[in-house]
């Protein structure tokens, strides 16, 4: 909106009472003189009736003039003091309006009111500028006339006059944004909005509208959304890179740590391997397929006294030898040779196929194996004279004992006659000490036997060897009339032959020394924790406390040999027995009321007990 | 008893001990056994009486015996080597053998029994065990039923 520009007159502060009282003033002087006027001619020695009556007319008129003087001086002054605030408040407005101008015209936003009839009343100097409208041009007309919208989205700016519904229900106040056409057809996009004017019942009185330009905004925020979108599909590649990267990195940096580690390990193990393999006291040599020496540790160096470069330029068969016998050994700088025993396996070195040789120093083994020959050696020759001497024992030394007993026998029955009853007593004794003498030789070897280790132990059913001693001893249990009890009895690692004579001892012993006339002989067994223990209890004469520390010594005799025939063998080739078996063998006694030997056997662990039942009892054993 | 003498079956008996043989046939007779015993007096002379060579080329003067009593020592080649000479030969395999010997070592009784000898006596023989052990063999039996029959 233009307005003409007026210059404000101002008054002088002076003349503003003055206009406000000088017409009442002036108006009281009038009457005054008027009054005077009439008055003066007047005397008071004329007191005509009329001449009073026209005095006292004088003075109501005069009265009345001065009321009114006084009357008009007051509205007077009423109305300049009206007046002058009035022309202070058109100056106010003047001033505001001003004011109200510049505002409007300097706001960068474009304005424009319409009235009701959708004609534009106001219009600023930006919307000017945007629409290519004047001011005078713009005013009266239509708005969309002004304001031409490309956009279908045209503001309500035209209210039918008869609307009702206040305008404060419909959708003005939203920020729309549309392309907008100018007067000579430049085009742009601008963002606007639309108020609507409402007075104060709520009626509509007209519609401001502002709205800028926002083509550059528009173009900033289309380049800005397009970067945007650009910037994050660029980001969402990125970030799509980035998870690539990341997996990537990560499959990577586990394949390094994987790597690393390996490496680790790799390094590890090959520091491992040269600890060991300098470390070890054994000749280790690495070759190639043509025997020549690629590697070997310190203690190569040391067994042969080369140093490793020398050792490196040589072969292996310049270093390994065989002696006489076939056997390797290998060769020292002092060409001494050093019997050794090989290992070797076939390795990967340094990408060549090679051969590693461990070369053990098997002097120590060679002298021990040596010494451990010679004395199996003289063991042998010590057993093969054992041997020999238990032949000429068995042999040659009852040979002739045998010839005695043989011959005298044949006198005795052939030539019977020819004696006399001394010479059949002498003859009679010499046959019974041919007799005795051959038991005692017979029952030294039976000692020197027990205990050896002819036979390995196996699995013996101590049930099946007490039946064996039944039926070796049947004709003495029936001749004395003995009871002998068997229990069920445990099976034991043994010497069948040897158990046999051990039992066939102890069970003639129990019915040799026994007086009662039905002696009893009670085989048993108790499972222990460790061991078995195996009792031959009998009811016979027993024995006294000290006599029983005596009765496993060899050839220990507690009595005459008139009383009980025997060489006092028998317990002690017992005690050897048990021994050979890892057990002991214990006695209890009492005289005249029996003895109690005690036997253990260890429980060996292992395989499970296979017996033989099967095998033939053996009927060479001894007894006392 | 009435005396029975088999000459279809000799008694082949190898011992270098005079008074062995002596006890032996004493033994024989006691027992009633009465054919007729050549004696070898060592392993060489016991093959050689086997084979027919040397003093004993005629075989009809000694034939083949009907039954062996083998010492198992004797001098120069001992009982033991005559057993292994002879045990699987095909031509002495009906000729029962019997080991006579001072040794009671297990170890020479299985030695026996592993080259397929009928019987082991332990010297002294006696009467009692050499009608034990001859009587079990059959030849010796036919014998025994002749001679109690």
């Amino acid at each position: 909106m233009a307005r003409k520009e007026t210059t404000a007159f101002v008054e002088p502060a002076w003349l503003a009472p003055l206009r406000k009282y000088l017409p009442g003033t002036l108006l009281i002087l009038l009457v005054i003189l008027l009054s005077v006027i009439l008055v003066l001619p007047l005397r008071t020695e004329d007191p005509a009736p009329w001449t009073q009556a026209r005095t006292w007319f004088a003075v109501v008129i005069y009265l009345a003039f001065m009321a009114m003087a006084g009357l008009f001086t007051i509205l007077h002054a009423r109305v300049e003091k009206a007046r002058l605030r009035h022309q202070e408040d058109t100056r106010q407005l003047e001033h505001l309006n001003d004011r109200f101008d510049a505002a409007l015209n300097h706001i960068a936003d474009g304005v424009m009111a319409v009235d009701r009839n959708g004609c534009v009343t106001l219009i600023n100097r930006k919307a000017c500028e945007l629409t290519d409208w004047s001011a005078e041009e713009a005013v009266g007309k239509p708005l969309k006339v002004v304001f031409c919208l490309q956009s279908v989205n045209v503001p309500p700016t035209t209210v039918d006059p008869d609307e009702t519904v206040p305008l404060k229900q419909l959708g003005f106040g939203r920020e729309l944004t549309a392309g907008l056409v100018s007067k000579f057809g430049v085009e742009f996009i601008v963002r606007y909005e639309t108020t609507a004017m409402i007075d104060r019942d709520g009626w509509l009185m007209g519609t401001m509208l502002t709205f800028r330009d926002v083509t550059e905004l528009q173009h900033i925020e289309e380049q800005r959304e397009a970067l945007i979108a650009e910037l994050s599909e660029a980001n969402r590649q990125l970030e799509k890179e980035m998870q690539n990267h990341q997996r990537a990195r990560r499959a990577a940096l586990s394949l390094l740590q994987d790597a690393q580690s390996a490496q680790s390990a790799l390094r590890e193990r090959e520091e491992h391997l040269r600890v060991l393999f300098e470390g070890v006291d054994d000749t280790l040599l690495v070759y190639d397929r043509e025997g020549r020496i690629l590697d070997c540790n310190t203690a190569a160096e040391h067994n042969t006294g080369l140093k490793r470069e020398v050792i490196l330029g040589k072969t292996y068969a310049e270093l390994v030898m065989h002696d006489e016998n076939g056997m390797p050994c290998l060769q020292t700088a002092e060409r001494r040779v050093i019997p050794v025993d090989i290992h070797s396996s076939s390795i990967r070195y340094h990408t060549q196929e090679a051969v590693i040789a461990v070369l053990r120093d098997i002097t120590p083994l060679k002298r021990v194996q040596d010494k451990l020959r010679e004395s199996n050696e003289r063991l042998r020759e010590s057993n093969a004279a054992l041997e020999e001497y238990a032949r000429v024992a068995s042999h040659d030394l009852q040979e002739p004992l045998r010839k005695i007993e043989s011959f005298s026998n044949i006198l005795l029955e052939d030539y019977h006659d020819a004696l006399d009853q001394d010479g059949r007593h002498y003859l009679h004794i010499l046959v019974k000490a041919a007799k005795r003498m051959r038991r005692l030789i017979k029952d030294v070897l039976a000692f020197s036997r027990a205990g050896s280790h002819e036979k390995p132990m196996e699995w013996i059913d101590l049930n099946d060897v007490l039946s064996a001693v039944r039926e070796n001893l049947t004709e003495h249990i029936e001749e004395k009339h003995a009871v002998l009890d068997i229990n069920v009895l445990p099976a034991v690692q043994g010497d069948q032959t040897q158990l046999l004579q051990l039992f066939q001892n102890l069970v003639s012993n129990a019915l040799k020394f026994n007086d009662k006339d039905a002696p009893r002989i009670l085989v048993y067994a108790h499972e222990r924790s460790d061991h078995w223990e195996v009792c031959v209890r009998d009811n016979g004469i027993g024995m006294k406390e000290w006599e029983t520390r005596y009765i496993f010594a060899p050839f220990k005799r507690l009595h005459g040999q008139e009383q009980y025939e025997g060489t006092g063998i028998g317990l002690a080739v017992c005690r050897k027995i048990i021994h050979r078996h890892g057990g002991t063998v214990t006695v209890e006694s009492e005289p005249g009321k029996g003895s109690l030997f005690r036997l253990t056997f260890p429980r060996t662990s292992g395989s499970s007990p296979q017996v033989e039942k099967d095998k033939e009892p053996d009927k060479h054993g001894e007894t006392v | 008893m009435s005396k029975v003498t088999v000459d279809a079956i000799r008694i082949l008996l190898i011992e270098d001990d005079e008074e062995d043989v002596l006890l032996t046939k004493r033994a024989m007779k006691k027992a009633n056994i009465w054919n007729s015993v050549d004696v070898a007096r060592n392993g060489q002379e016991a093959l050689d009486y086997l084979h027919n060579k040397g003093a004993f080329e005629d075989a009809s003067q000694y034939p083949k015996p009907g039954l062996i009593l083998l010492d198992l020592s004797l001098p120069g080649i001992d009982g033991r080597e005559v057993l292994e000479r002879i045990w699987d030969k095909p031509e002495f395999k009906d000729i029962p053998i019997v080991v006579a010997s001072t040794s009671d070592y297990e170890k020479d009784i299985e030695f026996g029994r592993a080259h397929g000898i009928q019987n082991y006596i332990i010297k002294p023989v006696e009467p009692d065990n050499v009608i034990e052990a001859l009587g079990r063999i059959a030849q010796i039996k036919v014998i025994l039923g002749n001679v109690l029959g």
